[in-house]
């Protein structure tokens, strides 16, 4: 899930801000369209730090919500992707901030299916891989925030250190350190579940 | 030799290193066994995360997605203003299958307890926004037919000048920090706005947007007001809002321009409590003609102005403000929805009832002398604005009411709507009521679903031998119920209690009967508890 997958979609730089002056200037149409570019990606930023489809689900909508509202002042010729995962992440947070608490730490059930099947045919080895992932994610859950965005911006949805930066509105320099700590930390709290690392 | 660094591993994970230190670790890993080895672990562990944290709802998720946000955009009352194109089936065109469709429904049914009665309730707000009886130019909008005019007047209040006679320095951080505005300098603004980025950017949405126009959506709605006691008080309850007195404007302005300060003291209150908007506009019918003494009113407070001779007004929204009603005799009522940030000019169109006589004599302004002759007895405070901004602020109960007993009856609103043919004050009531049902059920709010139940009370009161009562009666039933199940409370299971009964006794049998008997049991049972709240 690289920048090189999400480029696929259809669209040139010159449209997209083509659809973003549109919307701006009122062009409903134009947005929804905005939201169908990006609509994965913005569920795929809430689904990674939430890992709870439907914490995800509302957090992926109100984005666009707050997006729709916000849109004149987005300056036409930034990224827009950074600017709707910045609304995701911070919206994300917010949310556990206000429960108090921090993102499931199990897998999902859906979730868990889906890897049974993606998994190979050897069932002791998909059982191993399944019992890691779950300490994976209850690492990762461990976490703090700013880790878990660095992590969710780089590994799933693959930005650059750049878009990082324009989303977490933080220096590149500071990416980079933070990436390096927030991998470090997920592999020894892996090696503490685990005995292993990763 | 020194290892790589777990700084530097990451950052060559990412392909991040600079050329220079890039070259230096590519030496070193080639012979370095150690650094490879976690290399790759690092890899590993990325690729076993994204694994772990990538979940692919579908793709027919994503084919309802955009409609599903449309619909929370539009039961937020934000989608209006963007609905010109009269369409039937979603006006952005956003709905493209049938699957989509049932999806909205899906996601309304999850977001309410009771989602059939939601969905009702969106479905017919949508029919009004649907309704093409409003069109909105913004001030800019090219020079054409009639709107011109009514254009230029429109802009009119928004010169500084004017503000600045009544604006203290709060007054203009919120001006400055809602900085859209009316027209031309539509560019400018956008920068204004970004310039302020920094000083909000700590609210959800970060840098680019600033507080104002996330308000709406950055917290809970606020908690809908007290209940509105008997007599009728609708149109007060944003004042008594904003202000416990309920006194003369220009104090109830002061308040609201405190709000901000308020709202950087409390950060939680932030993003909500942000002061009220002024917006101007004006009023006018299908040929451009001002249409004097239209009830302009905010859906979700009952605060109301009418307009002046030449069709103008002005109105306070509050941060929750999000969508106008406006309506006059001899014209459909029409919803226009807020886009919070907006400070364009509004120029609301009417559509003139379709009756042609009535039709025709009210609207050339049959009707609005009367109105007329209500604004200016409660016009005596602060003539501020020659423009009709005062009348505005003060004239709204009485016209309201002068409204209702001129008007013609009206032509159904839609095939489908009940509580077309109630009387027009009652029709507000309604239009106000299902606004209130529609936020509420996004909100989950108990307050809010009782402010719904007191204006359909209320419209039962306008029109209670209307064959629409026991539909009335039917909603009445339905919001208590609702505001009970959100927070079970004793007092509510009484009141949710004795309003279904109302309705059971008036309609011995049918469907709707054989429903609404069915929530008596828990009813009773929650009547019986202690309050635990």
């Amino acid at each position: 899930m690289d920048s090189a997958e999400r480029s696929k979609q259809p669209l040139e730089a010159g449209d997209e801000a083509g659809l973003i002056v549109a919307a701006q200037g009122g062009d409903a149409a134009a947005f929804g369209r905005l939201v169908k570019l990006y609509q994965r990606a913005v569920y795929r930023v809430a689904y990674g730090i939430t890992r709870n489809a439907s914490d995800a689900d509302d957090l992926a909508q109100e984005t666009f919500v707050r997006a729709y509202q916000a849109i004149r002042r987005f300056r036409v010729g930034e990224p827009l992707h950074p600017w709707l995962a910045r609304i995701a992440v911070n919206l994300a947070f917010s949310l556990y901030r206000r429960r108090k608490r921090r993102p499931e730490t199990s897998l999902e059930p859906l979730l868990e299916a889906g890897r049974e099947f993606a998994g190979t045919d050897d069932p002791a080895e998909n059982v191993a891989k399944r019992e890691r992932d779950r300490h994976l994610a209850a690492a990762f859950a461990e976490l703090t925030e700013e880790h878990r965005a660095v992590l969710v911006l780089r590994v799933v949805e693959g930005m650059s250190y750049d878009e990082i930066a324009r989303t977490l509105g933080i220096p590149g320099g500071t990416v980079m350190s933070r990436l390096s700590r927030a991998r470090a930390d997920l592999k020894t709290r892996m090696k503490a579940r685990t005995g292993e690392s990763s | 030799m020194t290892h790589l660094t777990e700084s530097e591993l990451s950052a060559h994970l990412d392909g991040a290193l600079p050329p220079r230190d890039r070259e230096r670790a590519d030496a070193h890993l080639a012979t370095c066994a150690t650094c490879r080895d976690a290399l790759a672990r690092l890899a590993a562990q990325d690729r076993s995360l994204a694994g772990v944290l990538e979940h692919d709802p579908g793709e027919t998720y994503f084919d309802a997605f955009a409609a599903r946000v449309e619909n929370r955009l539009r039961a937020a009352g934000l989608a209006g203003a963007q609905a010109r194109a009269p369409r039937a089936g979603g006006a952005w065109g956003w709905l493209h299958s049938p699957r989509a469709l049932t999806w909205v429904g899906a996601a309304a049914a999850v977001v309410v307890g009771a989602g059939v009665v939601m969905m009702t309730g969106r479905e017919v707000e949508m029919q009004n926004l649907h309704r093409p009886n409003w069109t909105e130019h913004r001030a800019p909008a090219p020079p054409s037919e009639g709107t011109l005019r009514a254009d230029k007047k429109a802009a009119a209040p928004q010169p500084p000048v004017t503000q600045d006679k009544e604006s203290n320095a709060k007054n203009e951080v919120t001006r400055a920090l809602g900085s859209n505005a009316p027209s031309a300098v539509g560019d400018l603004d956008r920068k204004a706005g970004a310039g302020h980025v920094v000083e909000v950017k700590r609210n959800e949405i970060g840098e680019e947007a600033p507080v104002t126009r996330e308000r709406a959506f950055a917290s809970p709605p606020p908690a809908a007001a007290p209940p509105v006691s008997e007599g009728g008080a609708v149109y007060a309850r944003k004042e008594r809002r904003a202000e416990p007195a309920g006194g003369a404007k220009p104090e109830m302005e002061k308040q609201q321009a405190e709000r901000p300060v308020d709202a950087l003291a409390n950060p939680m209150t932030a993003q909500e409590a942000t002061a009220a908007v002024r917006r101007c506009g004006t009023v006018h019918d299908a040929s451009g003609r001002p249409v004097q003494g239209a009830q302009v009113i905010v859906a979700e407070t009952g605060a109301s102005v009418s307009s002046a001779a030449d069709g103008s007004f002005c109105i306070e929204i509050p941060p929750n403000g999000r969508t106008l009603i406006a309506m006059a005799v001899g014209f459909e009522a029409g919803l226009r929805a807020l886009p919070s940030g907006d400070r364009s000019a509004l120029a609301l169109t009417l559509r003139a009832v379709p009756v042609v006589g009535d039709g025709l004599a009210l609207k050339t302004g049959e009707a609005a002398p009367e109105s007329r002759l209500k604004l200016n007895s409660g016009t005596t405070s602060g003539q501020r604005d020659e423009r009709s901004s005062d009348s505005a602020a003060e004239a709204p109960l009485g016209a309201a009411k002068g409204l209702a007993f001129s008007t013609p009856a009206p032509r159904a609103i839609a095939m489908s709507d009940p509580f077309a043919a109630l009387p027009e004050s009652a029709r507000i009531s309604v239009s106000t009521a299902r606004i209130l049902e529609v936020e509420a059920g996004r909100a989950k709010s108990a307050s809010q679903y009782e402010g719904a139940a007191l204006m359909w009370e209320r419209a039962l009161r306008q029109s209670p031998r209307s064959a629409a009562a026991n539909d009335l009666r039917y909603q009445i039933a339905l919001a208590r119920n609702h505001a009970w199940r959100i927070e079970p409370i004793r007092e509510r299971a009484i009141a949710a209690l004795s309003s279904t009964s109302d309705f059971l006794v008036h309609e011995p049998a049918g469907p709707r009967h054989d429903e609404a008997a069915g929530w008596l049991d828990p009813l009773r049972w929650g009547a019986t508890r202690a309050s635990y709240r």
